[in-house]
């Protein structure tokens, strides 16, 4: 064996990935060969220095809490002050397959406290009960935008600013509505709808945040209007307590998300459809 | 699926998908260089693995394929982020062995006296100067995976992972020993 086919191998020794005799071959030149061994030696000090001493940045609680919610349990059962019947043991109780049953103790247990209604299976059970598939898209968007760290890609009260951000960023032009009312320009953020692209526009309207999402409409199933908002053809949706309107201008369709009284959130879309048209 | 297995009764901390997450994120960590957005890396990667769950293959690694999703999602990150002012990731360098290591063994014990007194900054240091594949394959070789689920992550083939390993190994083992000749005497 030459010092070529030896070092090939190395990292498979320390690995514990060589069969017998093929160790022992290695071991052998490592044995007689002074530049292989301090070669192995390099390379296990490196090992070492990656193991105990490269920083180990653990998840922050407040990341734990967020991905705990994100997993998912059994909803309103999960409140504060609830039962506390361990997530394993109902879904052996119903024989189905939960992700939130994969939950660690610790989780359910920030589950308990957090409750915050990012639930992947009630999500599909909502979505078998009915709920429009964009408008819980848009919700979820939405709970993302309010649960991350770092939610905007551009903060500014100005939709002249905002509007601006986003051309070369994507491959259509939203219409960024301005503030209006009581309702505030945040900034925006690119995010996605389904499997496209998103222009998500952020607002707070007294404490309540607001997320306008625009998207290219084009090839989705679109629920049919039942409302007028500013005489655009719209379409409510509603899950998890939040509330969305949706309305389509041209290629793009709009999706207005808050957890602000449903009639507020019509008020505000009847203010902006007509704005998106133009 | 192992999954189903595990909400049966089965299955062990390895199955369960906040049993890595604190691994997710010292990846995410070291992919982005804002903690913000290695968080918001992380909590992508839980709503894409929660979505796409239909789409784990029984059998298959829960955490191999959690970090493929992260890789994924950073990747996308990236390409989203290319003509933002914001720089996601951190690409310095290629993963070429540099002129330290090069010398390779010329280096002998100095560089053995060195890696024993290499800290945990100094690593991170050196990290960030590779390459995105780089980095990733070192630090997932670190965690423990094989170079089978490596190449699950990477989507690549297997001798990839061996050759990419190697070289990026080579290229920090020389960033370190460049900051040990830099260090006053």
């Amino acid at each position: 064996m030459n010092c070529d086919d030896a070092r090939e191998q190395l990292q498979d020794l320390r690995r514990g990935r060589l069969g017998p005799a093929a160790a022992t071959e290695v071991r052998g030149h490592l044995a007689g060969c002074d530049a292989c061994r301090r070669e192995d030696e390099a390379e296990e000090l490196l090992d070492r220095a990656l193991a105990e001493r490269l920083p180990r940045h653990p998840a922050s609680l407040a990341l734990r809490r967020r991905v705990a919610a994100l997993a998912g349990g059994e909803g309103s059962g999960l409140g504060p002050g609830a039962g506390g019947e361990p997530l394993r043991e109902r879904a052996r109780a119903t024989g189905r397959p939960r992700l939130g049953a994969l939950l660690a103790p610790a989780a359910a247990a920030a589950l308990a406290i957090l409750s915050a209604g990012l639930l992947l299976e009630r999500h599909h059970r909502q979505e078998g009960a009915g709920l429009d598939r964009l408008a819980e898209e848009a919700i979820t968007d939405h709970l993302r935008l309010l649960s991350s760290a770092h939610p905007l890609d551009v903060e500014s009260s100005s939709n002249h600013e905002v509007k601006p951000w986003f051309e070369g960023r994507l491959d259509f032009a939203p219409v960024v509505p301005p503030d209006q009312g009581e309702l505030r320009l945040l900034g925006g953020a690119v995010g996605y709808v389904l499997d496209r692209k998103a222009a998500v526009m952020s607002y707070a309207l007294r404490r309540h945040k607001v997320t306008l999402l625009a998207f290219p409409a084009a090839g989705l199933a679109w629920p049919v209007a039942d409302r007028s908002a500013g005489g655009v053809p719209a379409s409510a949706g509603e899950g998890r307590g939040f509330h969305v309107v949706l309305w389509r201008a041209g290629e793009l369709g709009y999706a207005l998300v808050s957890d602000v009284d449903p009639a507020e959130l019509e008020g505000l879309s009847a203010a902006m459809a007509p704005a998106t048209r133009r | 699926m192992r999954l189903v297995t595990r909400a049966a009764g089965g299955g062990g901390a390895a199955d369960d998908p906040l049993a890595h997450l604190d691994a997710l994120h010292r990846l995410a960590r070291h992919l982005t260089p804002s903690p913000a957005d290695a968080e918001d890396l992380v909590q992508e990667t839980y709503v894409r693995a929660f979505r796409g769950v239909a789409g784990f293959r029984p059998g298959s690694d829960l955490r191999a394929w959690l970090f493929r999703i992260l890789r994924n999602a950073f990747l996308d990150a990236r390409r989203r982020e290319e003509r933002s002012p914001v720089d996601l990731s951190v690409e310095l360098a290629a993963d070429a062995p540099t002129a330290a290591a090069g010398e390779g063994l010329l280096r002998g014990d100095a560089e053995l006296e060195r890696l024993r007194k290499v800290v945990g900054e100094e690593i991170e240091a050196a990290l960030r100067t590779l390459s995105e594949d780089g980095r990733t394959v070192v630090l997932l070789d670190a965690e423990g995976l094989s170079e089978a689920e490596i190449a699950e992550v990477m989507d690549c083939p297997q001798g990839t992972v061996k050759s990419r390993l190697s070289r990026a190994r080579m290229a920090l083992r020389g960033r370190l020993a460049e900051y040990g000749r830099q260090e006053p005497p």
